[in-house]
């Protein structure tokens, strides 16, 4: 290690002190003589056409298809991570990479009729300038664009991207800092920052918590979150609490039971937010969106096919209750 | 989300299968797979960092 040729990645609160020659904690942001570089600019691993339910957004263009993109590397080292074998590998490791420069990614965008990019599956974080760049491209040709993310980043870069970025689903993984360390290698505190910028920023935010049975399942932890949610974010931000399946480095607790996530929703609505919803429980009536005046269904759900949509002008078709959202282009 | 193949194929099969992949995907071919990793120069420099001196 040489004097001076040392640097300080400032994207995400790991501030990752790295030495010529080697890479920060996510893998993709290395050190070569003292220039930090981003080794997956423009080198996806994952392309992919989503319906926007997948991601998922409950309240943004229901029913469009997002063109979804993914590098490998990752600043979280989540136990459970469902797309391990893309997030915790570098740019090098990745057997499919392809190459699609931001102007390319925008023109498949529009060629296949997505109305939205959705930056996704590891986290847009560490593939910070390749999504700002071509959300800046996405937004002048009238394409949303879509943040899918852990939101572990510092709020200088997130505000700035913030600009171009439309919706968010922003992970809350544990209303807990300890079980964010030790279970993803993060802190509770910046992922709140993160939330409360996007929401300043006029993102459309969703969040989504990923129930785990013995570790976030508790009930007073999530009165807590949902607390937090109505105080800092609003009732009207969704929140959708996924059903857990054991997979990589967690594979010795069960599936979240359907009961549990129930109670958690049920306990996060008596907490004041307006929608919320269970995912991974296939064809569950909660998966739906419900009027929070007149109780009934606006957007009917069966997994992610929607098959009824009851919302004109932005508000319910039945009593004219505004539902929060973006509905329409 | 895209995986890995599970099985190690040869690089034309490989190529040829991505190929056919993409094509089914988005009607035609979406872009071209590179080799393993970016020439150094090639590599864009990152945002947000700042050169740190070493105390000592």
């Amino acid at each position: 290690m040489s004097k001076g040729k040392e640097v300080v990645c400032e994207l995400c609160p790991k501030f990752c002190r790295i030495p010529d020659g080697t890479a920060g904690d996510c893998r993709v942001r290395v050190n070569l003589g003292g220039r930090l570089r981003t080794t997956i600019y423009a080198r996806p691993s994952a392309v992919h056409i989503d319906p926007i339910e997948k991601k998922p957004l409950a309240h943004f263009l229901p029913r469009s298809r997002t063109f979804s993109i993914a590098t490998a590397g990752c600043n979280l080292h989540c136990r459970n991570c469902q797309n391990w074998q893309l997030s915790q590998r570098d740019g090098a490791e990745m057997e499919v990479r392809f190459r699609a420069e931001p102007e390319k990614v925008v023109a498949e965008a529009l060629r296949t009729g997505c109305l939205s990019i959705a930056y996704t599956y590891s986290d847009p974080t560490v593939f910070y300038e390749y999504t700002y760049d071509t959300a800046r491209l996405a937004a002048g040709k009238g394409i949303k664009n879509i943040l899918v993310t852990a939101g572990y980043i510092n709020r200088k870069p997130l505000a700035k991207l913030c600009k171009y970025i439309d919706a968010s689903n922003t992970d809350l993984k544990y209303f807990d800092d300890a079980l964010y360390k030790k279970h993803s290698d993060a802190g509770l505190q910046p992922v709140l920052d993160a939330l409360v910028t996007q929401k300043e920023e006029g993102v459309w935010l969703e969040v989504t918590n990923l129930l785990i049975p013995t570790l976030n399942d508790d009930m007073a932890m999530v009165r807590r979150m949902a607390k937090w949610m109505v105080e800092n974010l609003g009732a009207d931000t969704p929140l959708h609490f996924s059903r857990f399946f054991p997979q990589y480095q967690m594979r010795n607790l069960p599936p979240t039971p359907e009961e549990r996530l129930l109670n958690a929703r049920r306990e996060a609505m008596d907490a004041g937010l307006k929608y919320v919803y269970v995912g991974n429980l296939h064809g569950h009536p909660a998966e739906s969106t419900i009027c929070p005046t007149d109780g009934r269904i606006v957007v009917r759900r069966i997994g992610y096919h929607v098959p009824e949509i009851r919302i004109k002008n932005g508000r319910c078709e039945f009593c004219k209750t505004p539902i929060a959202g973006r509905w329409e282009l | 989300m895209k995986q890995e193949p599970e099985k190690p194929v040869s690089r034309k099969g490989f190529f040829k299968r991505m190929a056919a992949a993409a094509a089914g995907l988005f009607g035609v071919s979406l872009v071209s797979k590179e080799g393993r990793g970016p020439e150094e120069r090639e590599l864009r420099e990152a945002d947000y960092y700042s050169r740190h001196d070493l105390a000592g």
